[in-house]
């Protein structure tokens, strides 16, 4: 596994920061891609390997302005992932940022949190 | 509810191979956001496509610099600016409405009917001479915009005035563009000015504030959404309902790209965006289906549509958790979302078309 995983943002789709190194993992921007299961497969496989030799502790931001609801249910597998890593007894900070006043995004960080044995630190940016 | 509004809006246009009407205030930003629009999906040749850019963006700096409607009382809300732009048979029509002074009306006549009369030779000449001698009217250019816009086209554009009351005029102007080669346009009623102005006032009543019919490749519906991320008169206090709308927008256009039965390898569809009251919007769309998808989206339809809140919300959790992914791209949440995310009902409706297949049509209020 690389230790570091990037993807740039596009009109379309997130910037994805996963460095193991820096202890950084972070997603940003819009996903509204065609095929959310497509784009999204490569985090996955990289957060795969990843969860077998984790960080002491993982500290994950997700930041998204919007997306589609496909992007919904990938993101959702992400932290999936990320909650079979607090399985193994290490730790993950989750931070799930929205705009003030964007309830969506709000409702979206909640109900994930509600959803997942894993906290999910929601926070206005 | 007139859930049919879409299909006979569709009609109208059966014929474009694109067309895009906007209605609301027209300012620099939104030039080069509907030029993308108008630019992707087309398989039109570049220098062709890149001529209808550059009268997209005469007319609009047209309207910017010559619209008197900040000295208009009522401004913007009940006499909205328009433009539009429609191809069809290999012409393209772009028609622009803004508000002027009764007082220019007379001028403005002549100088438009100055050009009627000239061939595109004649149009071309002036253009040149107008341009040396640099001569200027008052709001600047002694109609070198018009001239140009005239040569570009290769027909005067036609124009007409509605009155609004008695300072102020809607002041329409339409320009064909026309293939090399072709001088006179046959007149075709349903792309005329008049049907520029009946599609104009019935926008207005309908308080619709964009249609477009026409491709809806995923390439074609990101310029959408980046029109709607800034533009839908709301303010900074209304994001969350800004959000929202851009939620099931996205669904809603992405739906069409997904599913849509591609009619002569374009992925047809038309949407619109209508205000209903205050801080309330619908969202249309319609598209071709196989008899037997639409029955397929009918019955998923059927199951959520009359479920509350509550057991919508249980459904998107179980959705949500199970891993299998072999729904496909996401459908089934998308509908799920669209009927938790809706302030009302949804409402659908399919009709047989002649071509076999069925026209699916969607409404949903946010």
């Amino acid at each position: 596994m690389e230790d570091r995983f990037f993807v740039n943002a596009t009109s379309e789709t997130p910037e994805i920061i996963l460095d193991k190194i820096k202890n950084e993992f972070i997603i940003s921007g819009k996903s509204m891609p065609e095929d959310a299961r497509e784009f999204y497969q490569s985090t996955h496989n990289w957060l795969e390997t990843y969860k077998e030799k984790p960080n002491q502790i993982t500290r994950f931001d997700f930041s998204l302005d919007y997306f589609n609801s496909g992007s919904v249910k990938q993101v959702f597998k992400i932290l999936c992932l990320l909650e079979e890593i607090t399985e193994s007894g290490k730790d993950v900070k989750v931070t799930w940022y929205y705009k003030k006043g964007d309830e969506l995004m709000l409702m979206k960080g909640l109900e994930f949190d509600k959803f997942l044995d894993l906290t999910i630190d929601v926070r206005e940016s | 509810m007139n859930v049919l509004k879409i299909y006979a809006i569709y009609n109208e246009f059966c014929k474009d191979s694109f067309a895009l009407i906007y209605l609301g205030e027209i300012d620099d930003e939104l030039t080069p956001i509907l030029m993308s629009i108008n630019e992707v999906g087309k398989s039109e040749m570049k220098s062709s496509r890149k001529k209808i850019s550059y009268l997209i963006a005469e007319c609009f700096q047209n309207i910017i610099r010559h619209s008197d409607k900040n000295t208009h009382e009522n401004n913007s809300s009940n006499v909205p600016e328009m433009f539009m732009l429609r191809d069809r048979n290999t012409i393209h029509h772009l028609v622009t409405t803004n508000i002027i002074k009764n007082e220019i009306i007379p001028e403005l006549k002549q100088k438009l009917n100055s050009l009627r009369d000239l061939s595109a030779e004649e149009i071309k000449q002036l253009y040149q001479q107008v341009f040396r001698n640099n001569t200027k009217s008052e709001k600047g250019g002694a109609g070198l915009g018009l001239i140009d816009m005239a040569r570009k086209s290769g027909v005067a554009p036609s124009f007409g005035f509605k009155k609004i009351d008695d300072a102020f005029s809607n002041f329409f102007l339409q320009v064909n563009v026309l293939p090399k080669g072709v001088e006179i346009i046959t007149g075709e009623e349903e792309t005329s000015l008049d049907s520029a102005l009946s599609f104009y006032e019935m926008m207005t009543n309908e308080k619709i504030v964009i249609v477009q019919k026409g491709d809806f490749s995923q390439d074609s519906v990101l310029p959408l959404i980046q029109l709607f991320e800034g533009n839908l008169n709301l303010k900074d206090e209304q994001i969350g309902l800004a959000r929202r709308i851009l939620y099931l927008l996205i669904e809603m256009l992405q739906n069409i790209t997904r599913h849509a039965e591609k009619i002569e390898g374009i992925t047809e569809g038309i949407f619109y965006i209508a205000e209903k009251g205050t801080n309330q919007y619908e969202i249309s769309t319609g598209n071709f289906l196989t008899e037997q998808n639409a029955q397929r989206l009918k019955s998923k339809l059927d199951s959520l549509i009359d479920l509350n809140k509550i057991e919508l919300s249980k459904k998107y959790k179980e959705t949500l958790m199970n891993t299998d992914d072999s729904e496909g791209k996401g459908a089934a949440i998308g509908l799920i979302e669209m009927c938790r995310h809706s302030s009302e009902r949804i409402n659908y409706d399919i009709c047989k078309t002649q071509n076999g297949l069925a026209f699916f049509s969607l409404q949903v209020i946010v």
